[in-house]
């Protein structure tokens, strides 16, 4: 019996120094990016929430600021129905429900919370950012925080990444379009957000993507296997053969 | 309440709605949200055919598992230990469990458990390269193997001629998905069955259809 236990303990270490060994900073960029996906979907959910609710107090001004960014600006000081129909110049008679001040006072923080979680996201956006830079240089250069971030995400790390003909990390991120019964594979995955395929020509993206793609394999190949800093020399390399698609 | 044997330290409870339970090897400790029972002064685990393979065999009529009070287990694809915690229930004090799982984030519950346990032996390695684990893992009297891998019965024979005792039993569940997809889950089993003819003994072998979807449990014996 007590033979048993001491080896019990025995493999409990040796199981979690693996574990230890395996886990890396992989691990936390792809947690960041669900941070930040999980944050992203409950500002949104709240926001409509919020907007409804604002809507049912009053429907004139609601309706004319459908925008988030322009909603929460707008409303932020002036919450009650005089001072946002005098910001809008609009009259501040309404069909809504009158609401109390506790009611509007409620709504107030909600509003400052929901702003809150903006700036949440922002910071582990930026902190996203260094963590990648320092980690992945040239896959940061080339592909962008939050491309590399997603990449990275997807298929479980840069040794992952760095192994992967560039044909499939170009249409990583988008497995439902590859696997229906389309007459087309798909042209992009998560390089999409990539800024040269987001500022360029429709009929251009294609190609484009084939490009960031195979930039995106071969730095992160020398992420992995060099670990120096070529950011330059790749980055410099893959806008000339972009350009020189015109 | 009334308790019915089904092998060691499991039990049927009850009498209208029966209901599975082994005995709580750890006291007050619910490993996944499992219920805990108490009929005369012990506890019992209720043991959930939805989340664990082999308790859906036993819902299922299998009976005459080799699983027994002492045994030694080599568990493949042992998750965050979920169907350990009851095997480690069943083999008691006395035996052994090693438990092994490639993910690591799900062998951190399972190290986690094995704290709790004296009888679960967590590894975390991939059960297709025993030479991972060849030199820690001992001659075994049951091998179950729980992975959804393309090659899962490749992946069982090998470790049953690595580690499986000469006359010892085994239970391998197929998920007829992850080998194909495309193929009739009937065809997918069928090829699997003979597959696993030539080097074993077949003694046993049931759809675990209302909990499982496409899952068969396979018993075999080393002959």
């Amino acid at each position: 019996m007590e033979e048993t236990k001491r080896k019990n303990s025995d493999y409990i270490e040796r199981a979690g120094k693996e574990v230890k060994n395996r886990l890396s900073v992989n691990d936390l960029i792809s947690r960041l990016v669900n941070l930040v996906d999980g944050l992203e979907k409950a500002e949104n959910n709240a926001f409509e929430a919020l907007f409804d609710a604002y809507f049912l107090y009053f429907p004139e001004g609601a309706s004319l600021l459908k925008e988030r960014d322009r909603f929460i600006e707008s409303i932020r000081g002036n919450i009650t129905r005089e001072k946002l129909a005098s910001f809008l110049s609009i009259t501040s008679s309404s069909m809504g429900y009158d609401m109390s001040d506790a009611d509007l006072k409620l709504l107030e923080d909600v509003i400052k919370q929901i702003s809150n979680l903006k700036e949440l996201s922002k910071s582990i956006n930026s902190h996203m950012d260094a963590v990648v830079r320092t980690n992945y240089p040239n896959l940061h250069a080339v592909a962008g925080t939050l491309v590399a971030a997603r990449l990275i995400l997807l298929c479980g790390g840069v040794k992952q990444l760095s192994f992967m003909p560039s044909s499939k990390i170009q249409v990583l991120g988008a497995e439902k379009g590859l696997f229906t019964k389309s007459k087309r594979t798909p042209k992009y995955g998560v390089i999409y957000h990539h800024a040269a395929l987001e500022s360029a020509n429709q009929k251009k993206r294609g190609k484009i993507a084939r490009i960031v793609a195979s930039f995106i394999s071969l730095a992160a190949k020398v992420d992995y296997f060099s670990k120096k800093d070529e950011s330059k020399i790749l980055l410099d390399k893959m806008n000339s053969k972009i350009r020189s698609l015109k | 309440m009334e308790l019915n044997k089904v092998m060691d330290n499991v039990y049927w409870v009850g009498n209208n709605r029966r209901m599975l339970v082994s005995l709580n090897l750890v006291k007050e400790q619910s490993v996944y949200g499992e219920r805990l029972v108490d009929v005369k002064g012990t506890q019992y685990r209720e043991w959930i055919p939805f989340r664990s393979k082999l308790a859906a065999a036993i819902y299922k009529g299998v009976r005459g598992i080799e699983l027994h009070s002492g045994s030694r287990v080599l568990y493949l694809g042992a998750s965050s230990g979920t169907t350990v915690s009851h095997v480690s229930d069943i083999i008691g004090h006395n035996g052994q469990v090693y438990a092994v799982e490639i993910a690591e984030e799900m062998g951190v519950h399972l190290i986690l458990l094995a704290k709790t346990r004296d009888n679960l032996f967590p590894i975390i390695a991939d059960a297709s390269r025993i030479s991972e684990y060849k030199d820690i893992v001992p001659k075994c009297d049951f091998l179950y193997q729980d992975i959804a891998q393309k090659d899962q019965i490749g992946i069982f024979i090998e470790n049953a001629n690595a580690f499986l005792k000469r006359g010892g039993f085994g239970a391998i569940a197929i998920k007829s998905r992850s080998i194909d997809v495309t193929e009739s889950p009937y065809k997918v089993i069928a090829a699997a069955k003979s597959q696993l003819q030539k080097r074993f003994i077949i003694t046993n072998s049931v759809p675990l259809s209302p909990f499982q979807k496409d899952h068969e449990l396979i018993f075999i014996r080393n002959g």
